[in-house]
């Protein structure tokens, strides 16, 4: 259908130079006829042919979104669902560029390029047959212009490919910039980084400047040799007109026609350029998404169904972890959680205890060792599934600028407004959603909330779900002693009958834990009953517990 | 806000020599077009003549060649000197931008989130640049124009004039559905910023969306957003390119056509020549191009305008802010200069706020007249329930959220804009969620500050974090990761201290310092911060930091309820009993 609309219009093309031999002829006495008629037939085909190529282009276009939006849609689904250590290496705004103005230079290319180019490559050899018949050898000139353009278009259409990779790859680092920035405002601006972040930003923007300028000169390099080889091929089928109509084999006005037909051949490789080059962008691009498609997430999705029958034991067994290559996080790390019982980590910070909590949820896979659900390794299991199972209250709370119920059922409608009611009031927070302007409807700006009100909110998150094994990575660390105790009925509901563990680098929320674990550097230097350890002389927890005594009171 | 058109003058006027080779370039690469045009003209005309072929039609020949090579050579000059004017003056306005961003208040929300302001900052602004490239390409096109119209009028005004007058009436035409061009490019910007909100948001909480596992629930809301700027986008575009552009090609056609018909006459009566004919059918694809090119002109000019305005409501400034000028050092391999905080003129004595009211906009969270104290080599510790205004507090000190009654008096005298006046080194501030950029860990602590890692020790000493560094594989280069996520949230906390320590500030401000730090480390990091005597203004509820306070002041619902001694406040003030007693 979109074929149709454009091979007509360019049919309809193919006959304009006809009219105009027919004209010159005429005028110059070599024919009989109308001249003006010939005239008026050469608008009414340029009409027509407008016309339809215009439909088509619409057309077009319309697909090339939907396709584009359908390639958007999996990109972030599968970007969404990576590892943390991909994303750790890459700001939100680089991502934005990536799936979405990447994939816009792809649009083009989804749309038209194969029918633009089978379109444009029929009237290519509409063209050569019809100057066969008037003369074999204007026939054989052209078709060689058309031949020798096409090899040139195509030995350097990759040119100017690795210049635009790089200036959008400048894009995506700037937009990185200016998202970190804008972030990290009341961090930079309090301690008088203006000065330097307007320093690094004139940087970026030169960076800016020097690719995209680069890309520009590349790009149109090429658009303007093709340009000259036109011109040349100008000069060549004027050559040869003139030297037929010199030895009487053809007519004046064939020479127009030969002419306005290599005007017409040059119009139609000049289209297949425009393809090429969006085809050139659009290949850059392809090449940054299939880098992000072929990006596996550096966890295996596991095939088994995760059967539960109430809350599982966990179990750590000799679990190493680096993030970088030489920087190592955990060292064999052991240790057990009994089903429905709750597991305290301690110790100082930069020990590890966290990225315990991130492999337990499968933020990461560990180096070595394994973790293991009921005796089977969480490897195993489908992440999805798996991750339903579990209630994980980070240390660091992410809201969404969206609404409050978007950020507390992120975005899940099934979940009613009574339940998160519920949950916000467990916590103390019902006067607060009293005092907010539209209630659940109110927009979120994450400064408006204290570090604290979000805190509660990540709560909430974990509150109005069914989990079966619970995080909670500090989950209380910026909250004051207070609000703590009003919500602890709320977490010791939570707590109850699911297998927990509890992050804390201080002690006093460890006394609810039925087993106490202590990581130093990366290693387990001690675990056993909260009773246990705490009693025991000379045990590092009872140390601790001795020095946070003696400092706190 | 000055005018698009006030602005586009500023920025040309910034560069104009720059502006100024890059306009002659246009023009020779316009011009550089005559010269086929006119060859062609004379080769018709001798051969029409001469029916055989001479020498001087192989020179003309060769002449065309020569011609096709030099405007190669304009074009690509050309083209270096447009794309430099437009990155310069997007940057300008980038620059300018994000400057005036971090100008505002710090702890006030922005007025748009972030993905809006980045798609404003990075399309908008580059369309703008943009412009002024196709603004000097237009100009180049209109003194084509009018030398294509001198030359071909002078060869047969009759022929010309109608060959124009269709032309005209493309233009008024296409002039005409410009109001509403411009609210379809309004609302499919908006569209457009709509989807970058969704994918920023989404990528920026990465964490909250696997844990919510909420990923095809934002591929959902991903999936409406884009249908809707699908929509919009679509009916922009067959309004613009479709119904706009394939109007200028076919008037230009046509004008082709209608040379033929109305020059039928003079050629049968030979009063106009076959080369002659030839000459207008050269330079109508060559005025359809330029008619493009200024029809394209025409629409960028309008989403500059739209865009214009985006970056406007962005930065909500009513000055010049956006296109004043400035140096710009736009060198991708420069070296970014250190300095050196200089020492504090006059040693901080007292700090006061006095009956200080300072809201979040739009809403009545906050503090209500607010005084307190701060003396010189004292620590001060606001605590008090989630919610209670203190981190609301500092910030209004520190002039990140404006006051609306009270003042801040330094060393007696009132500060204007304590925005300005709460920064190194008269002090230095940790957020209580502090966010690090993706940049060293060196980098994150100096922020441009001239100090070498030696003199930086201390400061890792003080912050207890010497041994962290020490276990990190590039120990001070080490890149912390997207906002840190390499790091603890307790090294976070720490690098932030550090942070504000490398500033040697007369007053720290430190909001919750140790709520990711386990005890032995918080005790450690308290003794060294105030081991030489600080002046300190913390948040906390940390028996740590209140059995180290000079003053304790407890907030509750923004206002202040108690403000003395610790011992005083444990028998007077029940909230502060209950932290006390429950932080054990």
């Amino acid at each position: 259908m979109l074929a149709l609309f454009l091979i007509v219009s360019l049919a309809l093309q193919l006959s304009g130079p006809y009219f105009l031999r027919s004209f010159v002829d005429i005028v110059r006495g070599d024919a009989e006829g109308s001249a003006t008629a010939q005239g008026v037939w050469f608008i009414s085909v340029i009409v027509v042919s407008q016309l339809f190529y215009a439909v088509g282009t619409y057309l077009t276009e319309d697909v090339g979104w939907t396709a584009t939006n359908a390639l958007r849609s999996d990109l972030t689904l599968h970007c969404l669902g990576l590892d943390l250590g991909f994303h750790d290496d890459r700001s939100p705004g680089e991502m934005v560029e990536r799936i979405d103005g990447d994939v816009a230079d792809m649009a083009n290319f989804f749309s038209q390029f194969v029918i633009q180019i089978l379109a444009n490559g029929l009237l290519l050899v509409g063209v050569v047959v019809v100057l066969f018949t008037e003369d074999w050898r204007v026939g054989l000139i052209l078709l060689t212009y058309v031949l020798a353009a096409l090899v040139l278009l195509i030995r350097f259409q990759g040119s100017a490919v690795p210049a635009m990779q790089a200036s959008r790859q400048a894009v995506a680092e700037a937009s990185g910039f200016w998202e970190e920035v804008l972030r990290a405002r009341e961090d930079l601006v309090p301690n008088g980084a203006r000065r330097f972040v307007d320093e690094l930003h004139q940087r970026a923007l030169g960076l800016l400047l020097e690719r995209g300028r680069r890309a520009s000169l590349f790009f149109r390099a090429f658009i303007g040799s093709i340009a000259a080889v036109f011109v040349l091929g100008t000069v060549v089928s004027f050559s040869i007109g003139a030297y037929l109509f010199s030895i009487g084999v053809i007519t004046f006005g064939t020479i127009f026609m030969i002419l306005s037909l290599t005007g017409l051949v040059s119009e139609n490789l000049r289209r297949i350029t425009d393809q090429l080059g969006d085809f050139q962008r659009a290949a850059a691009s392809i090449g940054r998404v299939r880098e992000l498609v072929e990006t596996t997430s550096a966890m295996s999705d596991g095939h088994r169904q995760l059967v539960t029958t109430g809350p599982p034991a966990v179990c750590f067994d000799d679990v190493s972890f680096q993030y970088l290559a030489d920087t190592v996080v955990l060292d064999g790390v052991s240790f057990d959680m009994e089903p429905g019982t709750v597991t305290a980590v301690v110790g100082r910070t930069g020990g590890g205890k966290s990225t315990i909590a991130k492999l337990l949820f499968r933020f990461y896979d560990p180096t070595s060792g394994s973790v293991r659900f009921d005796g089977s390794d969480l490897r195993e299991f489908r992440l999805e599934e798996f991750r339903a199972e579990i209630g994980f209250v980070t240390q660091d709370v992410e809201l969404l600028h969206g609404s409050l119920r978007d950020n507390l059922t992120m975005f899940d409608a099934t979940i009613g407004d009574d339940k998160l009611e519920t949950a916000l009031a467990e916590l103390g927070l019902e006067q607060w959603l009293a005092s907010q302007p539209a209630g659940l409807e109110t927009e979120i700006e994450g400064s408006d909330l204290s570090a604290g009100e979000a805190q509660l909110l990540a709560l909430a998150r974990v509150l109005v779900r069914d989990p079966s094994v619970v995080i909670l990575d500090e989950a209380s660390s910026r909250l004051d002693p207070i609000t703590q105790r009003t919500i602890e009925r709320a977490v010791d509901a939570l707590l109850h009958g699911r297998t927990a563990l509890l992050i804390a680098h201080r002690l006093e929320t460890v006394a609810r834990a039925d087993k106490v674990v202590v990581i130093e550097s990366g290693r387990v230097i001690e675990s056993g009953t909260y009773g246990e350890l705490s009693t025991r002389a000379g045990s590092e927890l009872e140390q601790l517990l001795q020095l946070s005594l003696a400092g706190d009171s | 806000m000055t005018s698009f058109v006030g602005a586009l003058i500023a920025l040309l006027a910034r560069r104009p020599a720059l502006f100024a080779t890059s306009l002659v370039l246009q023009i020779g690469r316009t011009a550089i077009q005559f010269v086929p045009g006119l060859l062609i003209w004379q080769l018709f005309d001798r051969l029409d003549e001469a029916q055989t072929l001479s020498s001087t039609v192989w020179l003309l020949v060769a002449l065309l060649v020569a011609a096709a090579a030099g405007r190669l050579v304009i074009l690509l000059t050309a083209i270096w000197f447009e794309a430099t004017c437009s990155f310069s003056s997007s940057s300008l306005l980038r620059a300018n931008g994000l400057s005036h961003l971090l100008g505002r208040p710090a702890a006030e929300p922005l007025r748009l989130s972030r993905g809006d302001a980045l798609s404003r900052l990075s399309a908008d602004a580059d369309l703008i640049g943009r412009f002024l490239s196709f603004a000097l390409l237009t100009v180049g096109d209109i003194v084509l124009m009018v030398g294509v119209v001198v030359l071909l009028a002078s060869v047969n005004s009759v022929v010309t004039v109608g060959v124009f007058i269709p032309i005209v009436a493309a233009a008024v035409l296409v002039n005409q559905f410009g109001s509403r061009l411009e609210r379809f490019r309004a609302s499919s910007r908006q569209a457009d910023a709509r989807v970058s909100e969704i994918l920023t948001e989404s990528f920026s909480s990465i964490q909250a969306i696997q844990v919510g596992q909420a990923e095809t629930r934002i591929r959902r809301r991903l999936e409406e957003l884009s249908a809707v700027r699908r929509r919009t986008v679509l009916r922009e575009k067959l309004f613009d390119e479709v119904l706009m552009s394939s109007l200028m090609d076919n008037i230009a056609l046509i004008s082709v056509g209608s040379t033929l018909v109305l020059a039928a006459g003079s050629l049968i009566d030979g009063t106009m020549s076959l080369g002659q004919l030839a000459l207008f059918i050269y330079f109508l694809p060559v005025i359809s191009d330029s008619l493009i090119h200024y029809g394209y002109a025409l629409t960028v000019a309008r989403q500059s305008n739209v865009a214009w305005q985006r970056l406007g409501e962005l930065t909500d400034t009513d000055d010049d802010a956006l296109h004043r000028a400035r140096p710009l050092d736009l060198r991708s391999n420069r070296e970014i200069p250190v300095e050196a905080v200089p020492p504090l003129a006059e040693p901080l004595e007292q700090v006061s706020i006095n009956g200080a009211t300072a809201l979040y906009p739009g809403t009545s969270h906050g503090v209500h007249e607010v005084s307190l104290t701060i003396d010189a080599n004292t620590l001060t510790v606001i605590t008090g329930r989630v919610g209670a205004g203190k981190s609301t507090l500092l910030r209004a000190m520190l002039g990140l959220l404006p006051l609306t009654a009270g003042e801040i008096r330094w060393n007696g005298r009132t500060v204007d804009e304590p925005g300005d006046w709460f920064l190194p080194p008269r002090c230095a501030y940790t957020p209580q969620v502090p966010t690090l950029l993706s940049i060293s860990l060196r980098d994150n602590i100096l922020l441009g500050l001239g100090l070498d890692d030696d003199a930086l020790q201390p400061v890792l000493a003080r912050t207890a974090l010497d041994h962290d560094v020490e276990r990190l594989s590039d120990r001070l280069a080490t890149t912390v990761g997207r906002r840190g996520s390499r790091l603890s949230g307790g090294q976070v906390q720490r690098v932030a201290a550090a942070r504000m320590l490398a500033r040697s500030p007369g007053l720290l401000v430190v909001d919750d310092l140790s709520s990711a730090l386990d005890s032995r480390t918080e005790r450690q990091v308290w003794d060294r911060l105030l081991d030489d005597g600080a002046t300190c203004l913390a948040v906390s509820h940390r028996r740590a930091a209140l059995e180290r306070a000079d003053q304790v002041a407890v907030l509750a619902e923004g206002r202040v309820v108690f403000a003395g001694s610790l011992t005083n406040g444990l028998d007077t003030c029940d909230d502060l009993a209950e932290i006390w007693r429950r932080d054990e």
